[in-house]
Parts: structure tokens; C-alpha cells; sequence
């Protein structure tokens, strides 16, 4: 098999002026060269500097023929530019690009169709600026009215369609002029099930067939699941590129790790004391199964919470009331030792809790815990303390928010 | 530099296109043209009852009401010939650049959703407004012919001369209509100029005027109008059997031809950045 790249990057930069009018008219006059920050850095010292955004800083990598690449990023993260220069709707700003062979695109979600006119129309506009002729037009319409499933829409104005519509006939347009390279930029997101799913066949028939594919998507079991290879970028770098398990790991644990260091600014401060103070949290561990202080686990493994208090008078029984909270904000645990049937009985002048977990059931999640301690009756708050951050990593290549432990069998009757 | 070898469709970009790259690209593309073009005809009268009816409508009842006012009220010369057709074959072609002009220039804003989904050389959609117009100017021609008739004005062999004057005068639409559109991507104030720019330029016109009304010592001044020489030689070919004046008309042509150039330059590249502007 020919294994001559069909798309190479070589340092490739891409900058956008951002800002409004000031910034559109410096593209009408005669342009100065375009200069690189060092190593693509962006400074703002310079006043011309801070309203440009480096949407790419050397990319360089290759995609062999047949290929199915994901790009996969937080948002602003230079996926889409890569998609667009792919297609030449835009330009670099320098480096090179070399692309073999017809081009589909399904990019930010819009093919490109012209709002006034019928979707008839537009599929032999698309397919004229595609390099079909009209011959080859005919013979593909029928299939791509079929699959997007428009028979009753093709005489009225694409603006009239619904957002559904108009994807399902971009991309069934894309994937129907045979392309050699693809490009899908969050598609497979959108439309109803049957339709889904039907995309999903036809990229494996694609697939199958040799065309390239370059997947964008923040599903990472999509990614996984279609991807021969995974680049992770961030910030307009690449950081990582290869196996997809590896990088989407790679790149959900960059994630996790700046929610939790920016998520650390709302977060708790231990000084504080919030309640009558009769006792108080001085501090909280988390352990592992060996006793060592982490502040990451793994989803599934033995996990100890340390709740190191102090008190200033005789404490009899309190309550220790938990709460953890994923990144979708409601409750996902709360209870108190006495839901346990628990009593902790008295108190010392300083101590600690220990509560025990066989393990958590969070997948790729940054943990908040609350706790509180509350006087016996429940009336009285000791104290309170809030935002204590825990990474928990599960696997990477599903995209649930927990993931429970189980097995799976085959039965043959 | 954006290179295709039509054998494998390998495409460079490196940011920057030289102009052999662009003229290759536009031939790949030429049957954009027409389906740019075509759509663009359809698109205009599509939800009139009349359709193409209005290409023969607007150009009558402005010749009435034009004669009427500046004709019969105002007594505005008209060289010996009957006023009604002295301004008509005027205000046919400079219909065709006004129409055409105003046409192109917004055409590429009402394009952005293409142009930012899909790559294809951008200057198809202006050409194509422009063109689309050609089919409005052949349509009010066959009034002007009528008229011709009417009158009895003889077909002078200087009506040979008309192919040419069209050809100057689309080469100004397209310079014009190139630049104006590429330029209102990044600067929206120019669709809301024209109207205005428009009206101006035909009132610096010999439209609805002869340009001998224009004092002698202004008339090289005023000439510096390339639609000056054009539409008094329009006037000249067709109406007086006189050849066009060589020094207004050299003015528009060479205006016209460089303008082109120009325009075609400039508009390949700013197209590098259309996409970029959101």
C-alpha cells in the first residue's frame, strides 16, 4: 500500500487579528511580512500583538492514505483551523501544507450551501465547487437525497431547513462524492439515532474503502472508537499525537489537572472556620490503600478520607456529614456516619475521621467534597469546609461520568 | 502557493498564491461561472409574477418619465436627435455598470456561508453578479432597437464599435466590482456608499445629458470619468454614425484595462483572508 502522506503539516502557523474594525482594515492594506513570535509564543508587549490570536503554532505532522485521524482538544484549541486550511477555505499564515486528493468537509457544523436556494440546487452548487460534473451529480443525487432523508425538502430554500436537515444533507453530501479525505468536525453529534447511526456505517464504509479521515469531535469514545491515531492539541500546539487511548488519556488528565488548579481559586480555604467552632476541621487527606497522602486515583481503588479535627469542649457524637459533588454539580453522595448507623462517639481534643471507600465509581472526574460537623442533635454547626478537590481517572476511552466495575460473558444457548 | 497537478489533486498551501496559481485555479473552476451565473438569474425574478417582464419594464417607464421631465419640460438638448432615444442609449448601459456595480459589490457578504464551509477561487461569485446582468442589457436592447425604428435611425457600420465599448465597460464593472466586494468583507460602510456613489456618478454622466452642455475648458477634466468616454461613444456609434472620441475613450480604456488588472491582484489577495473575518 502507498504510504505517501496524503496531508503533511510542516510548521505550519496560523494567526487571526481579533478585534473589530481596526483589525479588518489592516488586512486591506499592503501587508508588512507576516512575522513569527519566537517559538510561537505570543507576547504582549507589543500593542500590535495583543489582539492576535494564534490559533496554530507549528503544527507539523502527516496523515497516510486510509488513515483515520481524531483531533481532539478543549475548545480553542486550533481543531478546527487544522480542518479549515485542510479545505483551503483558509489560509496560513506560514509553513506549508500539501493536501492530495478531493476534499469533503463538513466543517462547525455547515456545509457550504447557499440559504436561498433549494436544497436541490445546492447539492449541484456543492457539487460543481467539489470538481463533479453534472453527469456525476445525477447519478450521486438520488443516493444523497436518500440517505439524508430530505425526499419531501429538495425544492425548498436550505434557509427554511431546520438545523437537523441541514447537516444530515451537508453531510451526506460530503460522504457521498467519494472523497478521498474527509473532514467532520463535531457532525456525528447532531441528528436523531437512526441517523447517527448510519453516519457511523457509512465512515466505516468510507473507511473501508480507503478514504482518509480527519475526525474532530469532543466525544472520546468516538475518538477511540473510529480513530487509527489521536492528536492532541491545545492552545494551537499539538502535545501529543499517536495510540488513541494513550493521548485521550493524556489529554483528559491535562483537563482534569487545570480544573483542578483553577478550580482551587473558588476552593476551600482550611484557615477558615464556618460555624460555632466548638469543633473544628483542621485538615483532610485522601490516602491510598498504602496510607500515602494523593491528591489523584484511580476510579475503583481503595480510597481513605483523613478528616483531621480539633476541638475546644467536650464533643459527644457528632455528626460528620459528606458531601462529593462531580463536574455536573448536583449531589452524586451525601450522608452522615449516623446513615451508616455509625456513632463516632467521644471526642478527643484533636483526632481524626477516617471513612473509607471500596473504591469510587467517578470516571475522569475532578471530585469536590464538602464536609460538615453538626452537634448530635443536629442543630448546631461546628464547622464546615468546602471545594476539597480530588482527580479521579477511570478509562479513557469512555465517556460516561462514572464507570461501575463489572463482567461480561458470552452464552451460547 | 497553492499548486494542483491534475494528475493527483495535490494541493499546496503556503499562505501566499502567485498569479500563474490563480489563473490555473480559475480555469479549473470555470464551470463555476456558469452555475454561479445561472443561479443568479433564476434567483432574481424567482418569486415574480413577472419574471424577466421587469427587464423590459424598468427600462420603459424610465424612458417615459425621464423624457417627460428632462425632455419635454426641461428642454434638455439632445444633439438633433429625438430626446427619448438620445438618453436611452445611455441609460442602457449605464444601467448594465450601475446594476451590475451594485450588484457585486454586497454579492460576497451574501456568500459568507460558502465562503467560510467550502474553497473555491471567490472572485466567481462577483463575476457571476455582474454577468447575470449582461442578460438584463440584452433583453432592454431589443426596446432600443424598437426605438431605433421607430425613429428612424439607420444601423451605422460604426455599430461595429459597440462589442468594444461593452468589453471597456465590463472590464470597469469587474475592476470595480472586485475590488468593492472583496473590500466590503472587511469593511461593511462600502454597501451602504453605493446607492449614493451610484447616483453621483451619473449625475458626472453624459446620461440624460449631451456632453455638450459641459463647458469646453472643463471637458478633459471631466473626461477623467471613464464612463464619460464610454457612454458618449455609445452615443456617437449608435445614434450619429460618428467615430468615439479617441482621447475620452483612450481615458476609459486604459483606466478600465489597469483598473482590471488591479482589481483581480488585490482581490486574489485579500481572498486569502475572507474566511478570517467573522
Amino acid at each position: 500500500m502507498d504510504t505517501t502522506p496524503v496531508v503533511c503539516f510542516e510548521n505550519v502557523y496560523k494567526r487571526y487579528q481579533l478585534g473589530s474594525r481596526r483589525a479588518a482594515i489592516r488586512y486591506l492594506l499592503p501587508g508588512k511580512t507576516t512575522q513569527i513570535p519566537d517559538n510561537g509564543k505570543q507576547s504582549t508587549d507589543q500593542p500590535d500583538q495583543a489582539n492576535e490570536l494564534w490559533a496554530l503554532r507549528n503544527a507539523s505532522f502527516e496523515v497516510r492514505p486510509g488513515e483515520m485521524i481524531g483531533l481532539i482538544g478543549p475548545n480553542g484549541a486550533g481543531k478546527t483551523t487544522i480542518l479549515s486550511l485542510l479545505s483551503g477555505i483558509t489560509n496560513p499564515t506560514s509553513g506549508k501544507i500539501t493536501v492530495t486528493g478531493r476534499v469533503g468537509a463538513l466543517i462547525k457544523l455547515g456545509a457550504g450551501f447557499h440559504p436561498d436556494l433549494s436544497g436541490r440546487e445546492n447539492i449541484y452548487l456543492n457539487g460543481s465547487i467539489l470538481g463533479l460534473k453534472k453527469a456525476e451529480v445525477d447519478r450521486l443525487y438520488n443516493k444523497i437525497v436518500e440517505f439524508a432523508e430530505l425526499e419531501k425538502f429538495m425544492e425548498t430554500p436550505v434557509k427554511r431547513y431546520s438545523s437537523g436537515m441541514y447537516v444530515r444533507l451537508g453531510f451526506s453530501i460530503a460522504v457521498h462524492i467519494n472523497p478521498d479525505i474527509l473532514l467532520l468536525d463535531e457532525v456525528l453529534s447532531v441528528g436523531d439515532v437512526s441517523f447517527q447511526s448510519r453516519c457511523f456505517n457509512r465512515i466505516g464504509e468510507l473507511k473501508d474503502s480507503g478514504s482518509t479521515i480527519v475526525l474532530v469531535s469532543h466525544n472520546m469514545h468516538q475518538i477511540s472508537g473510529f480513530c487509527d491515531r489521536v492528536i492532541y492539541l491545545n492552545q494551537g500546539e499539538i502535545k501529543d499525537v499517536g495510540e488513541p487511548d494513550q493521548v485521550i488519556k493524556n489529554y483528559l488528565d491535562n483537563m482534569l489537572d487545570q480544573q483542578l488548579s483553577t478550580a482551587l481559586e473558588d476552593g476551600s480555604d482550611l484557615e477558615q472556620v464556618n460555624g460555632s467552632g466548638r469543633m473544628v476541621i483542621k485538615d483532610v487527606a485522601f490516602l491510598d490503600c498504602n496510607g500515602n497522602r494523593i491528591n489523584s486515583i484511580n476510579s475503583g481503588e481503595p480510597l481513605t478520607i483523613r478528616v483531621f479535627y480539633v476541638t475546644r469542649d467536650e464533643v459527644n457524637d457528632p455528626l460528620l456529614d459528606v458531601v462529593i459533588r462531580d463536574i455536573a454539580r448536583g449531589n452524586m453522595f451525601q450522608a452522615t456516619n449516623r446513615d451508616f448507623g455509625i456513632e463516632l462517639g467521644k471526642m478527643g481534643n484533636s483526632g481524626h475521621i477516617d471513612i473509607t471507600f471500596d473504591g469510587l465509581t467517578s470516571n475522569n472526574q475532578v471530585l469536590n467534597f464538602f464536609f460538615t460537623l453538626w452537634d448530635s442533635d443536629h442543630t448546631e454547626q461546628y464547622d464546615w469546609k468546602r471545594y476539597i478537590k480530588l482527580k479521579v481517572s477511570g478509562k479513557p476511552s469512555s465517556s460516561g461520568r462514572h464507570i461501575f466495575n463489572c463482567d461480561w460473558k458470552n452464552s451460547i444457548d | 502557493m497553492l499548486s494542483i497537478e491534475k494528475k493527483d489533486q495535490t494541493k499546496i498551501y503556503t499562505g501566499t498564491r502567485t498569479l500563474k496559481e490563480n489563473l490555473q485555479l480559475f480555469v479549473d473552476f470555470r464551470e463555476l461561472l456558469l452555475t454561479w451565473t445561472a443561479r443568479e438569474i433564476k434567483g432574481r425574478y424567482r418569486q415574480s409574477a413577472l419574471g424577466f417582464g421587469w427587464a423590459f419594464i424598468q427600462p420603459v417607464v424610465q424612458i417615459v418619465v425621464i423624457s417627460i421631465v428632462f425632455g419635454r419640460f426641461m428642454q434638455v438638448p439632445s444633439d438633433g436627435v429625438p430626446y427619448p432615444i438620445f438618453t436611452f442609449v445611455a441609460i442602457l448601459p449605464w444601467s448594465f455598470f450601475a446594476g451590475a456595480v451594485s450588484a457585486a459589490i454586497p454579492s460576497l457578504l451574501g456568500s459568507m456561508d460558502l465562503i467560510t464551509k467550502i474553497y473555491f477561487p471567490r472572485e466567481f461569485i462577483p463575476l457571476a453578479a455582474i454577468v447575470a446582468r449582461l442578460v438584463d442589457l440584452l433583453i432592454a436592447s431589443l426596446v432600443l432597437v424598437s426605438l431605433m425604428i421607430y425613429y428612424r435611425i439607420p444601423f451605422y457600420p460604426t455599430l461595429i464599435f459597440v462589442p468594444l465599448l461593452l468589453v471597456i465597460q465590463i472590464m470597469l464593472s469587474i475592476g470595480i466590482g472586485l475590488i468593492g466586494s472583496a473590500v466590503s468583507v472587511f469593511l461593511r460602510d462600502i454597501s451602504f456608499a453605493i446607492p449614493l456613489v451610484m447616483q453621483i456618478w451619473m449625475y458626472a454622466t453624459p446620461v440624460i445629458y449631451p456632453i455638450s452642455v459641459i463647458p469646453e475648458q472643463w471637458r478633459t477634466l471631466y473626461s477623467l470619468n471613464p464612463m464619460v468616454g464610454i457612454i458618449d461613444s455609445y452615443r456617437r456609434v449608435v445614434l450619429l454614425g460618428q467615430l468615439p472620441d479617441g482621447l475620452s475613450l483612450g481615458i476609459s480604456a486604459a483606466f478600465s484595462v489597469v483598473l482590471f488588472v488591479f482589481a483581480y491582484v488585490y482581490f486574489k489577495r485579500l481572498e486569502l483572508f475572507m474566511a478570517d473575518i467573522v
